[in-house]
């Protein structure tokens, strides 16, 4: 059974596909490589466990989504006509937005899609790239791309697998996905003892990614309980961050700016420098 | 897909019986090197259709292939029919009127070709290529050139594209 390689394109802000009309020598090839990239991804994988914010799982675990509405198109495609796939413009393919480079196959009524990520870097035509010829190395003038050396995710079953929520936002919009994966501890945070929130609803809808990421990592390094809101109040104070109290909790700001300020601080990436008292924001911390 | 090239080669054998006809005429007329001339012509493209053909097979992209609808699609057809028996009813082969075949045949290479009509082609038939009109489930109809006997519509098939809505069955007889 002959297997078709396509592309995931972005047009504006949905995903459209397009074939990519291989020699027959080489379709066999590529899907070798995607066969291969298969058994490499879901080698020591044991456990699939539904996304729920973290960027990285577990040796031996693969995260999973439902399918968004944007990603349907790569099932779908599988599953049409190959024929009905228009295929990519192979003189201008640099300029088609590839996010996506897929294959897949319908077995018993079953959908399988295999994707690796594609990005401008694999486009040989923007670089000098010289290849060998006739024991003389020639410039490579026609349009040419390398493969990834690996599968961003596999799609099966109405779920989306995944190792790295950072991989895979490249290729999909992961942001209302982070969001609802992320709603839960957002909730759990907002409702901590030493903190007052007005309105949880309106907080979780101000937080944006990055926010999210530091909530977590509070959640995790459980500043907020190992600290009173009165001994927070006064470090933050030195940093030049004021902090309000209310009943002894921590009066969560409903500004997005200042939430995230409050964040980085809990995090310990707002400090005040040991000389100057120069407030700071470090983006890295290595314990020492 | 190789688009035009293809288009050119079927075309020209779906219209090249009326050549022999042409050549037969010239024969009966005394004009032989004439009619060796139009049976070569026949030949060569024949031969180069083929050509074509085992090139899509060898160099095209395949693709799998599964048609909802089968419809054989080189039966008779009375406007091919008509075009090439017509010089049979010339009564000399000096009094063709050349000035009215030559663009009535390009005329009607243009139809054909444009019309995707190309399917009814009794020279690749007689080399056991049948023409099929295939339907897919995107409601598309292709034609499917396969040397198979095609006996269920849902017959798996590998194919290569040859034109937008030709289609040639390069799988295992």
């Amino acid at each position: 059974m002959a297997k078709n390689l396509f592309a995931a394109c972005r047009v504006g802000t949905e995903l459209i596909t397009k074939r990519i009309a291989l020699h027959p020598d080489l379709q066999k090839l590529v899907a070798k490589i995607f066969k291969d990239q298969e058994a490499s991804f879901r080698a020591g994988v044991n456990t699939v466990v539904p996304f729920d914010g973290r960027w990285t799982p577990d040796e031996d675990e693969m995260l999973s989504i439902s399918v968004p509405a944007e990603a349907e198109v790569f099932a779908s495609t599988i599953e049409a006509s190959a024929l009905s796939i228009t295929s990519l413009n192979t003189g201008a393919f640099a300029k088609e937005g590839i996010k996506a480079l897929f294959t897949g196959a319908t077995v018993s009524g079953k959908t399988k899609v295999l994707v690796q990520p594609f990005t401008a870097q694999q486009v040989l035509g923007k670089k000098f790239t010289f290849f060998q010829q006739q024991n003389v190395f020639q410039q490579l003038t026609d349009p040419a791309f390398t493969m990834a050396g690996g599968l961003v995710c596999i799609i099966e079953d109405g779920q989306i697998k995944f190792k790295s929520q950072q991989k895979l936002r490249s290729v999909i919009n992961m942001l209302e996905i982070y969001r609802a994966a992320t709603d839960e501890e957002v909730t759990s945070f907002a409702n901590h003892a030493s903190l007052t929130v007005a309105d949880v609803a309106k907080f979780s809808a101000a937080t944006n990614q990055t926010s999210r990421k530091l909530i977590h990592a509070t959640m995790q390094g459980g500043i907020l309980d190992t600290y009173t809101p009165l001994a927070i109040e006064a470090a933050a104070s030195q940093t030049g961050l004021k902090v309000d109290l209310l009943n002894n909790k921590i009066v969560m700001p409903t500004e997005p700016n200042n939430i995230k300020s409050l964040l980085l601080f809990l995090n310990e990436s707002r400090y005040a420098g040991p000389l100057s008292g120069q407030a700071y924001v470090s983006n890295s911390q290595r314990a020492v | 897909m190789l688009n035009w090239l293809a288009k050119l080669l079927l075309t020209s054998t779906a219209i090249a019986p009326v050549l022999l006809s042409y050549a037969w005429v010239a024969y009966r007329a005394g004009e032989a090197r004439q009619a060796l001339v139009l049976v070569v012509l026949v030949v060569a493209l024949v031969v180069i259709s083929l050509g074509v053909l085992h090139y899509a097979k060898t160099q095209l992209e395949r693709i799998s292939f599964v048609a909802t609808s089968v419809e054989v699609a080189d039966r008779e057809n009375m406007g091919f029919l008509l075009l090439y028996l017509l010089p049979l009813f010339t009564a000399q082969y000096v009094a063709l009127n050349w000035e009215v075949w030559v663009p009535a045949i390009v005329i009607f290479g243009a139809v054909v070709a444009t019309g995707y009509s190309y399917h009814f082609n009794p020279l690749l038939g007689l080399l056991q290529w049948h023409f099929y009109k295939v339907g897919t489930k995107e409601g598309i109809t292709y034609v499917l050139i396969t040397r198979k006997q095609m006996r269920h519509a849902n017959t798996p098939l590998e194919v290569v594209q040859l034109t937008e809505y030709v289609v040639a069955d390069v799988g295992d007889r």
